[in-house]
């Protein structure tokens, strides 16, 4: 009898070392400086991190609205319960990613918009913003018709600094001499402050605007649409918030950038490096301009085609 | 570039900057006066920005918003009330309680309702007074006659407060708990009873402060958006000298900052940003500086009161 009991539970343990070994379930954490609900950087990575739920057998956990103050204590956390991947979804947890990386190796660290890659165990993804920003200058400029346009940031941190220095190089390209604003609100969520300086712009003669950050950039959009100016979107397609007031967005395809983080771990293939996307590697777009599409005219939109062709085949030299 | 684009511009918004802080700093002001600090008027803006953006929706107008709003702020000054004056705990800690809660009610509480809609319902708002057209003035009409009635209640409400804390039999009830909570009890001032009719009242006013930023500055609630202007108004009471004109100037003085921070920043791309956005806060420290010396504060401000039974 002892015997049979033994053997049973040897099978029995053998049988679940098996099932462990097979197919192990990666435990994924995303960690957001804002809310899913942003309609911008957060909404997009929350796109990303939902498509890959589906794709891939991850157990997924969101923490929004981490503040500075409190990365480093979320992703140890995170650590320490046992998960396999920490995404930290901004250039802000660049420096808490590199402090913790090597106290758990078996983590893999990645981090968004930042250039922090450190062996063995943390890499970093960053989009050419730069470039998104100088199409959304292109296209601001053919559109505007008073020849003034603005950037709202939220706080210049490296990948908005890129953006605002774009956005003015891509519009100078398309009208030289074209004026072009530009102010930081030094928060990401003050939405209210965004508008104020949306507003300003918009007294100053701005009529096409465009916006970085998280929260913050609904207000840009609101203050667009109250005074019938045209803007830019950035990041994720929030078109349907204002039709009539969003030409198009300069998409940043953060949901690019995780799958491709989640599906190299899968893989085993993720390599401790930065990895940079643009428009040759799906990591930027352009969203259709539904309701301008008849505005614009057709020698306007083959030049934003012809621009777009000319950075990825690497023939634009003033690209931030 | 200083010209009168500049000024009226800077103007109107000035008083759009302020108006919010100045709703959260005037009912801080009275509950103060009574000797309870509130530190979480940031969660009760959250929860009252919220409301006010639901009610507006549920009932098809702003009104509507304002009055659940005003609910809302209400129940969570009840409820800051009951945990500082009848258990006596910690005011800060209360307060900071009251900060995470907001962020949490409000939070949840949208994706629950408006943020699970799509496309995203429009929320019915308050419109920009017209005055019979003096709106349309050059200058002056932007300024003074082209704000929402929110702000007009803000500017009024902190005439009438201090017509009440200095000129009314209630006022100087609450001045008198401030100071000595023990002497006004022993001359038959309900003390509790005032505590709570204030805290409840400063509930009520910061989300006012809420409401004004989800259905009039703009449409619609967004998480996080009254960014610290919880705190800026709690400084505001210390400014203005825990008085309400006071307090009412203090905002006015911020939002004034503000205006001229984000006017001048586009207009001068050479100079650091983080200059001009530090600059509301530097003034800040500055007018404290100067201003310590003749503070005012309740002395019993913070202290829990046991009756003597």
């Amino acid at each position: 009898m002892s015997r049979i009991l033994t053997l049973a539970t040897a099978l029995l343990m053998g049988l679940m070392l098996a099932a462990g070994a097979s197919a192990k379930t990666l435990k994924v954490a995303l960690v957001l400086p804002g809310p899913i609900t942003d309609g911008t950087f957060n909404s997009a990575a929350h796109k990303g991190i939902k498509a890959a739920e589906k794709k891939y057998d991850i157990k997924v956990s969101i923490r929004e609205n981490t503040k500075f103050a409190e990365i480093e204590s979320v992703m140890r956390n995170y650590a320490k319960d046992g998960y396999d991947v920490i995404i930290g979804h901004g250039f802000q947890f660049g420096e808490p990613a590199k402090k913790l990386h090597k106290q758990f190796p078996k983590t893999w660290f990645v981090v968004n918009t930042s250039f922090v890659a450190a062996a063995p165990n943390l890499a970093s993804f960053d989009n050419r913003w730069g470039d998104a920003g100088y199409v959304a200058g292109a296209v601001a400029a053919l559109v505007s018709k008073k020849g003034i346009i603005g950037h709202i940031g939220g706080i210049p941190v490296p990948v908005i600094k890129a953006y605002n220095e774009g956005f003015k190089r891509g519009a100078q390209r398309m009208k030289p001499g074209i004026k072009v604003l530009s102010a930081y609100v030094g928060s990401f969520s003050d939405v209210a402050k965004a508008k104020e300086i949306t507003r300003s712009m918009i007294e100053r003669g701005a009529d096409v605007v465009t916006a970085t950050g998280n929260e913050s950039v609904l207000g840009t959009l609101q203050a667009a649409k109250e005074a019938k100016v045209m803007a830019i979107g950035t990041a994720f397609d929030s078109a349907a918030f204002a039709p009539d007031t969003i030409v198009t967005t300069a998409l940043v395809k953060m949901d690019v950038n995780i799958d491709m983080a989640i599906g190299l771990i899968v893989k085993g293939k993720l390599k401790p490096k930065n990895y940079v996307l643009g428009f040759n590697e799906n990591g930027l777009g352009l969203a259709p301009f539904r309701k301008f599409e008849s505005k614009l005219s057709a020698a306007d939109k083959a030049k934003i085609r012809q621009l777009i062709a000319d950075i990825k085949a690497g023939k634009i030299k003033d690209l931030p | 570039m200083l010209d009168d684009i500049f000024f009226v511009g800077l103007l109107a918004s000035t008083f759009r900057f302020a108006t919010p802080i100045m709703f959260a700093a005037l009912g801080e002001a009275v509950s103060q006066r009574a000797g309870v600090l509130n530190v979480g008027l940031e969660g009760i803006m959250l929860v009252g920005a919220f409301l006010a953006a639901l009610g507006a929706w549920w009932t098809g107008t702003p009104w509507g918003g304002l009055v659940l709003a005003v609910a809302g702020g209400a129940a969570m000054g009840a409820l800051h009330a009951f945990i500082s004056i009848t258990l006596r705990a910690d005011q800060i800690i209360s307060g900071i309680a009251l900060i995470v809660l907001g962020l949490g009610i409000s939070g949840y509480g949208y994706r629950m309702t408006l943020g699970g809609m799509s496309p995203p319902p429009s929320i019915p708002s308050f419109s920009p007074m017209e005055f019979w057209g003096l709106s349309d003035l050059p200058f002056v009409g932007p300024i003074f006659f082209g704000q929402h009635i929110l702000v007009y209640m803000a500017l009024a409400g902190a005439v009438l407060l201090h017509f009440f804390l200095y000129r009314s039999r209630w006022g100087l009830d609450v001045r008198a708990i401030g100071q000595s909570p023990v002497a006004a009890d022993a001359v038959g001032i309900r003390v509790q009873g005032t505590r709570y009719a204030t805290v409840i009242f400063g509930g009520a006013m910061a989300a006012m402060g809420g409401a004004y930023l989800s259905t009039a500055q703009l449409s619609g609630f967004v998480e996080n958006m009254v960014s610290g202007r919880g705190f800026i108004a709690i400084a505001c009471v210390v400014f203005g000298r825990w008085s309400p004109l006071g307090a009412m100037a203090a905002a006015l003085f911020f939002g004034m900052a503000d205006a001229a921070q984000i006017r001048l920043q586009s207009l001068n791309p050479d100079i650091p940003f983080q200059f001009f956005v530090m600059f509301p806060y530097v003034l800040a420290v500055v007018a404290l500086v100067f201003m310590a010396k003749s503070s005012r504060m309740p002395a019993a401000l913070g202290v829990p009161f046991q009756p003597p039974r």
